[in-house]
């Protein structure tokens, strides 16, 4: 319980300019709702339609930092333990995880996009991706597959050796 | 005031050299889009030989109007774009429209964001608006195939 009410204040914070917190947090559940009226043009985005039953934007922040961290997490530890090139570099701030694997092969840009409630990837192997949170998970709607397995696979060839991103937190699909 | 302007100054040069460092700039082909945009208008939508694709959204950053002019033999004689966003986005549709200008309609649905990042060599971050054109380009053809289902079935 604790934890939870300390994103949603850590949230508050970020949402609400104003200083006067427990006197907004009363109005907040208004305010939040207004939040999602703002993207009228949502409805010819190519990304996810916002619609009733879909996340709130705070508990995209909550699940979307935790998934970014986690990410930028594995990532630092590859440079730690595996074998890189010296240009190796993972760099996290203001939603946005540049990876440099090297100048042969490329960076990875994983970031948050708040608008469309969805996680963008740029790999240099396969392009562009924009996932949406389904399932317990980031997933690619077009073709079903995940944030995490598409990593995994693409890492895993780059350096030769089995990287499990699966592992990381909403790396997997919920067990029903 | 005087001391802070003065210190400003001091730390422009090291601010602008790490910024430099840091910061990628756009491609000569990116700029030549953006200062020559091609193809920039608009085609009356209701019209039933034009195609209108709408994708993006103003909070994404990037909204991009694609529309083809399809003649009778299905080939597409002319393409106009309106796009809202960076560099890129712009580069991306006007490269798009170029691209479909002159090509039959099962031709145009084979262009790839890959094509588009390669020629206009966007960076990582940048893909995304290429998949966009793309996705633009597709829409105007779904819209005009759908325009144009009777016909189709007419014909068939």
């Amino acid at each position: 319980m604790r934890p939870r009410f300390m994103n949603i204040f850590r949230l508050c914070s970020r949402l609400i300019p104003h200083k006067q917190m427990p006197h907004l947090a009363r109005e907040l559940p208004c305010y939040v709702k207004n939040i999602t009226f703002i993207h009228p043009a949502a409805h010819f985005s190519t990304g996810s339609i916002l619609q009733n039953g879909q996340m709130s934007e705070m508990d995209y922040h909550i699940v979307a930092d935790e998934t970014m961290d986690s990410l930028t997490e594995a990532f630092e530890d590859i440079g730690d333990t595996l074998p890189c090139d010296p240009e190796y570099d993972a760099q996290y701030s203001s939603g946005v995880l540049t990876v440099k694997i090297s100048e042969k092969d490329g960076t990875y840009v994983i970031n948050k996009q708040p608008s469309n409630l969805q996680i963008w990837l740029s790999s240099p192997i396969s392009g562009p991706f924009r996932y949406d949170f389904e399932d317990g998970t980031w997933v690619y709607k077009r073709t079903s597959r995940t944030l995490h397995e598409l990593l995994s696979d693409e890492v895993s060839k780059v350096f030769n050796t089995p990287i499990d991103f699966t592992k990381c937190s909403y790396g997997s699909r919920r067990k029903s | 005031m005087a001391l802070f302007r003065a210190t400003t100054r001091l730390l422009k040069p090291t601010l602008e050299g790490n910024i430099a460092s840091t910061v990628s700039f756009y491609h000569k082909n990116v700029i030549d889009h953006y200062e020559n945009p091609r193809n920039v208008g608009s085609m009356d939508k209701k019209d039933k030989n034009v195609g209108t694709g709408l994708v993006g959204a103003p909070a994404c950053g990037d909204v991009m109007k694609l529309q083809i002019k399809v003649d009778d033999d299905g080939k597409i004689i002319d393409a106009k774009f309106k796009t809202f966003g960076c560099g890129s986005a712009i580069a991306s549709s006007s490269l798009a429209t170029e691209w479909v200008k002159g090509k039959k309609l099962d031709e145009a649905v084979k262009i790839k964001n890959t094509d588009i990042a390669k020629e206009l060599c966007l960076p990582p971050v940048k893909l995304h608006c290429s998949m966009l054109a793309e996705d633009a380009i597709k829409a105007a053809l779904q819209d005009y195939k759908l325009k144009n289902q009777d016909n189709v079935k007419a014909t068939a």
